[in-house]
């Protein structure tokens, strides 16, 4: 897609450029385009630079919801086509079906995380407000909203405001001088600097260990000696006191959505594998005479028994050890980019407006129109 | 034309009639509020049947002529908001041909094939 033509700048691009958000000379035009891997349908909406009353901004839950989709998609079909029975007609079968799932969740997942946290942004005038649907990533929304509030400040920046129109009805003429004066000038107007996220000392360390965990769960796929796993309890303990301490602080705090959305993730994870313990413990007391009793337990062992427990182990240490070396990774590089984001400083602040001087005639017409006096 | 009925529209003094007719009688670039993008629509109906649905391509002998009618009738439609080549439009011509030429082509050939199939065994011939 062309970036500008015309008279016209890109500010922004939706997925395979649907949509797209264009400067022009004196105004913002949105297209939003209607359609499935291409446009049908354009639907043009321009704003006035003049117009524009807010822009606001909104983290949304996608970036959640499709990472954690994208990614248990992507380690759960890896997990199923390695499987080490190549011969069993389900392993075939599962390699077939499982191999287009593996291609699009692993790219998209790929995608999300690198495209970043997604949000809602909102461009407010008299008439309304409108979702400009370009804008669902913050990265590219903060920098496209930077270029819109420019362009809105230098448009608007002769407007007269409501303070001076109601200064002048009371008869204060030179109203504007004072008034800018002692009113104070936003940095970024209509932009909040951003948050410092909650300190902790746990954090970084939680993530750290979840490498070395899901290091061990995928060697046992390949080498299932039992001693490791007693490492991988104690790191198991550790990571559920460090994922929950480090949850309580967040959440106290500041933090941004991924690494909140991360540890929740990591808690899930951990609490199921607590509950595939305690299984597998029932299991194994039954099936060594430690406690025989009819129904429940012993018709679940049975059901278990009937699986082919090498399958059944080699998945569930791939699916772990993939997920928590995942987690791991998403965790620390989601904390070294905020912190490396947060070093660089907040957003340089705009150009303040200039003071505005009303002049007599216009002050008699601000005076007339706030009287409901029409000339014509 | 009075305060109230007077619009800037790009730099423009325009009463309402005016935006209305250019906006709906005339469809001026830069007045329009909605577009159909007729390319991008014949090439989808060309193209998204044989790729997702390819058991289906017999559709061609509805999609192809649809899409063929799309692009004449349609041929000097505006591309978009954005300026484009016309490449979708000529991808969509030698699509539209292929596809018609295919289907017709599969259709003679099932015509031809049953046709030999009653020549050479004809009902009631004893074997």
């Amino acid at each position: 897609m062309k970036k500008h033509f015309g008279e016209y700048r890109r500010l922004a691009r939706g997925l395979y450029s649907c949509s797209s958000l264009w400067a022009g000379p004196d105004h913002f035009v949105y297209v939003k385009g209607s359609g499935f891997l291409m446009p049908f349908v354009e639907e043009y909406k321009r704003f006035g630079y003049k117009d524009v009353q807010a822009i606001t901004r909104a983290r949304s839950m996608v970036y959640l919801w499709s990472s954690l989709l994208f990614g248990l998609g992507a380690a759960l079909s890896a997990a199923l086509i390695f499987l080490p029975d190549y011969s069993a007609p389900v392993t075939i079968v599962m390699f077939i079906f499982m191999i287009p799932v593996l291609a699009v969740c692993l790219p998209c997942f790929v995608v999300t995380m690198a495209r970043g946290p997604t949000c809602r942004c909102r461009i407010q005038t008299a008439v309304g407000s409108v979702l400009i649907r370009p804008l669902s990533r913050e990265r590219a929304a903060k920098k496209a909203i930077l270029e819109m509030s420019a362009l809105i400040a230098e448009h608007q920046a002769d407007l007269v405001s409501w303070h001076q129109v109601e200064g002048e009805a009371e008869g204060r003429w030179d109203v504007s001088a004072a008034e800018t004066e002692t009113a104070p000038q936003a940095a970024t107007p209509g932009i909040r600097p951003e948050r410092r996220m909650t300190r902790s000392k746990v954090l970084v360390p939680t993530f750290v260990l979840m490498l070395p965990f899901g290091v061990i769960w995928l060697a046992y796929a390949y080498v299932p000696v039992w001693w490791p796993l007693i490492l991988a309890g104690v790191l198991e303990f550790a990571l559920l006191l460090g994922i929950a301490a480090s949850l309580v602080e967040q959440m106290r705090g500041y933090s941004p959505g991924s690494i909140l959305a991360i540890l929740w993730a990591a808690l899930v994870q951990q609490i199921g594998l607590m509950l595939a313990a305690f299984v597998v413990y029932i299991v194994w007391s039954i099936n060594n005479g430690m406690a025989r009793s009819a129904g429940g337990p012993e018709v679940f062992a049975n059901l278990l028994e009937r699986l082919d427990t090498s399958v059944f182990v080699y998945n569930f240490s791939v699916i772990n050890g993939l997920f928590s070396v995942l987690l791991g990774l998403a965790g620390l590089s989601q904390v070294w980019r905020y912190h490396s984001r947060m070093a660089g400083g907040p957003s340089p602040p705009l150009p303040a407006s200039k003071p505005v001087e009303v002049p007599a005639p216009r002050a008699r017409e601000a005076v007339q129109r706030s009287e409901g006096i029409d000339e014509y | 034309m009075c305060r109230d009925c007077d619009t800037i529209w790009s730099g423009e003094h325009l009463c309402l009639n005016c935006i209305h007719d250019r906006r709906e009688v005339r469809r001026e670039e830069g007045f329009v509020s909605r577009r159909f993008i007729y390319d991008n629509a014949a090439l989808a109906i060309l193209a998204f049947p044989i790729i997702f649905f390819y058991p289906f391509f017999w559709m061609g002998v509805f999609t192809g002529p649809m899409a063929v009618y799309y692009l004449v009738r349609h041929r000097k439609a505006s591309r978009g908001f954005v300026p484009r080549s016309a490449f979708r439009t000529v991808a969509a011509w030698i699509l539209s041909v292929a596809t018609i030429a295919g289907t017709l082509g599969t259709i003679a050939l099932l015509i031809y094939a049953i046709f030999e199939i009653a020549v050479t065994n004809p009902p009631g011939k004893a074997d």
